[in-house]
């Protein structure tokens, strides 16, 4: 290993360092002391080593055999954290300078590095009294949130959906839930589609696919035939699919299973005035 | 299925993480019944409980799978799995309410066997055999400290606190406990 064993006041400073306890006065001595002796990093890593280690004299205990099915299972469905057959893997410096040069891409090998330096930086050291560590991990995490945010408007859109599905699911089991099927008039053939309501419960759920996607300003709006009223039951846009899948709360709980779909230019309408293009069947 | 994972126990960790990384799936295999009674010992020792400790060992190894935090130039992959399975450990039991926390304290718990392979266990165990060793000849204070502050997630004024002794004492056991502990360790590291 090391030739030179490092004077006792430094081994002091470095063990304190891997433990997460140096005072910033400590920090800045130890940080000069490095920037001297870059070998002081191999003892470093050794005194990582060894706090890692720790839980090897832990009574060894295995987990339930399904856990590695699963997990077997569970990486069929997800891609590995790709580096081509050949190529070196990434090195300590390219990791830290990528990691404090902010940058615009947004591709996958990014985000990786990025959770590579984290992982170093908090591998580094087990509390947070380190003050020089807290800077790094707040820039790091201030990278990590912006890549984040388009990502958590995905996954917004999806539970929404997904609560949408569920309660669909739920419709369908009660017995006396109704499928009202609807068809697109002259123009809006391919338009088709269910509403599914549930005698005595204002919940609608809008089913429908092959509707456009409107202009900024447009809606859809869902009409009841109530004794000869057209009764407004909400209204929603079309995804870029052409798929809706939408829960409407209706103002009054409704029997009327003459439904139609108009396409109007105002979001409070009260009666129909723009063109029909869908009409439940007979 | 059985002949590529026999293939592929002689390999290094490193081999196996690069075969990993082309989509390897019986590299993640053999790393997976290397390392995975570390890692599900360590979850389970913080944790206290069975069926967490199960999920975050799955945790633990699909991050492996799917993230490139882990770097061989930076560590070992021993040492990765422990400080992932540690901090990760850590951050679910601090989310953890107390009530919960007072119920898993006394839930039974029922270590597993799991068909992982007998060569791969010994090497294991011939290291644990080795830390146990070297924990034992710690000054008892030195120990209990480095046990405290890796185990619980205690900082060092939480521990003086704990154990009704000044700081810099704390500091001075933890330091030396953990030079002391690397040094009867010196061969197994190299």
């Amino acid at each position: 290993m090391a030739d030179f064993i490092p004077p006792e006041p430094l081994q002091d400073l470095l063990a304190g360092y891997v433990l997460g306890d140096l005072t910033p006065e400590e920090t800045n001595i130890l940080e000069q002391q490095l920037q001297q002796q870059p070998e002081l990093r191999a003892e470093l890593q050794q005194l990582q080593e060894t706090l890692a280690a720790m839980p090897y004299a832990l009574p060894a205990v295995h987990p339930p055999v399904d856990v590695r099915d699963r997990l077997l299972q569970t990486i069929t469905t997800v891609a590995p954290a790709a580096t081509a057959l050949g190529e070196p893997l990434v090195t300590g410096t390219e990791v830290r300078s990528m990691a404090s040069a902010p940058s615009r891409r947004r591709d996958r090998q990014r985000w990786p590095m990025i959770m590579g330096s984290m992982a170093a930086l908090v591998a580094l050291a087990l509390g947070v009294d380190n003050w020089r560590l807290r800077q790094d991990l707040v820039m790091a995490q201030a990278e990590v949130n912006r890549q984040i945010a388009p990502l958590r408007q995905d996954l917004a859109a999806a539970k929404a959906q997904l609560a949408s599905q569920k309660d669909l699911i739920a419709m369908l089991q009660q017995p006396a839930t109704q499928l009202v099927t609807l068809k697109g008039m002259d123009g809006m053939a391919p338009a088709k589609g269910n509403v599914v309501m549930t005698p005595g419960d204002r919940a609608v759920i809008v089913a429908l696919q092959n509707l456009p996607p409107l202009q900024p300003g447009q809606y859809y709006y869902l009409w009841a035939n109530e004794a000869g009223q057209k009764v407004a039951c909400g209204k929603f846009t079309a995804a870029e699919t052409g798929e809706v899948f939408v829960k409407l709360i209706l103002p009054n709980t409704s029997n009327s299973k003459q439904l139609a779909i108009t396409v109007e230019n105002s979001p409070t309408m009260t009666a129909p005035q723009g063109p029909m293009v869908m009409v439940s069947e007979s | 299925m059985d002949e590529d994972i026999n293939r592929r126990l002689a390999w290094s960790d490193t081999e196996l993480v690069v075969a990993m990384r082309a989509g390897d799936a019986d590299a993640l295999a053999t790393l997976y019944d290397r390392y995975s009674s570390l890692v599900f010992r360590l979850a389970l020792k913080i944790l206290t409980n069975s069926e967490e400790a199960a999920d975050l060992t799955q945790d633990v190894f699909l991050n492996l799978w799917q993230s490139l935090a882990y770097q061989p130039d930076r560590g070992s992959l021993s040492s990765f799995l422990t400080t992932l399975t540690r901090s990760r450990a850590i951050d679910r039991l601090r989310s953890r309410s107390s009530k919960q926390r007072f119920l898993q304290r006394w839930s039974q718990l029922m270590p597993t066997q799991s068909a992982s392979n007998p060569f791969e266990a010994a090497s294991l165990e011939q290291r644990a055999e080795s830390v146990r060793a070297a924990l034992t000849q710690l000054p008892d204070k030195q120990r209990q400290v480095l046990e405290l502050a890796y185990y619980q997630g205690l900082s060092q004024s939480e521990i003086a606190a704990h154990l009704e002794a000044p700081l810099g004492t704390v500091k001075s056991w933890s330091r030396q406990g953990l030079l002391n502990l690397r040094n009867q360790l010196q061969t197994l590291l190299e």
